[in-house]
């Protein structure tokens, strides 16, 4: 199945003997674009490789509670960002860190990750980023880099379209705060 | 906005993260190898005599249920005819003859008294 017909597919989910062809469809559409959105948010590859195969097999499990009223990809998006979520929280409760601790240590990491390639302002656009609430961070990422619509990123996240504009609003000036800070004007 | 504007021209969205080689090609097939088979649970799945029997079962007892509700809040039919009899022994002759009279009249003849009625009346 080249071409990706998503009614299709959600359609052949309710077959038993279709299910898993019409799963892997879906792990083929949209495991890159949820392996982007993880990355942005833990870093490291191994980290957002481990995440994004809970993801798929959480969504497998339990794929029958998929009704094909929400997106495929809102449902998916759902799941991964709760396993970021709970991969942060686990994270720092293992290191004994603070949310501050936590994310600039991840920064550090990525010194000597040999799968980073960023020049130093985007070094310093990751610390800015990796500096903001774990919640707006996930906005900021979708809005920012995805260009996703505020309609969806409410369905995502369970918010108002106000409070993610707010939210986005604050992230991007504290974004230009930081920057500020350490002496790179924007 | 303005803000946004600045970090897009200075930053852009360029991605500085990179994925081993093949990665995603490979994703999907590594991903599939590792979900657990889904037909077989529904395929291994038996009914057991327990739950082939259990909406009968409940059933009866809901059916119980409703007949003893009806016998404790309604009465013992049988022990009210009872009483009707106790009742109808002590009845005396004049009794049994105002009670039994209506029955014995058929239809024809209440027309007919009914008919000499209203001739009187005129």
């Amino acid at each position: 199945m080249k071409n990706y017909n998503e009614k299709e597919i959600i359609a052949l989910l309710q077959e038993p003997e279709h299910q898993r062809k019409a799963f892997e469809c879906i792990v083929n559409e949209y495991s890159e674009q949820l392996y982007w959105q993880i990355r942005r948010m833990v870093l490291s590859h191994d980290d957002a490789n481990d995440i994004l195969q809970n993801t798929f097999i959480k969504a497998w499990l339990n794929i029958e509670y998929f009704r094909g009223d929400a997106q495929m990809s809102t449902w998916l998006y759902r799941i991964a960002l709760n396993e970021c979520l709970t991969f942060l929280n686990k994270q720092r409760t293992s290191n004994q860190l603070s949310i501050d601790d936590s994310d600039a240590e991840m920064v550090t990491k990525l010194e000597g990750d040999p799968y980073f390639d960023g020049d130093e302002i985007q070094k310093t656009f990751l610390k800015a980023i990796q500096s903001l609430p774990e919640k707006q961070r996930m906005v900021f990422n979708l809005k920012y880099f995805k260009e996703m619509k505020y309609e969806d990123i409410s369905q995502i996240l369970g918010t108002s379209i106000g409070a993610l504009k707010a939210s986005y609003h604050h992230a991007v000036k504290k974004i230009e705060a930081f920057f500020k800070e350490e002496d790179l004007n924007l | 906005m303005k803000e946004e504007n600045k970090i897009l021209s200075k930053v852009g969205t360029k991605n500085p993260f990179k994925v081993p080689d093949g990665y995603f090609t490979d994703f999907t097939q590594e991903l599939m190898s590792k979900l657990p088979e889904k037909e077989m649970q529904f395929a291994t799945q038996e009914v057991t005599l327990w739950q082939r029997v259990k909406p009968w079962i409940y059933m009866t007892a809901m059916f119980c249920g409703i007949m003893l509700s009806v016998r404790i809040f309604v009465g013992n039919p049988k022990s009210m005819e009872s009483a009707q009899l106790v009742e109808m022994e002590n009845m005396s002759d004049e009794d049994w003859e105002n009670l039994s009279t209506p029955s014995l009249i058929d239809d024809y003849s209440l027309y007919q008294f009914l008919t000499d009625a209203e001739e009187y009346d005129d």
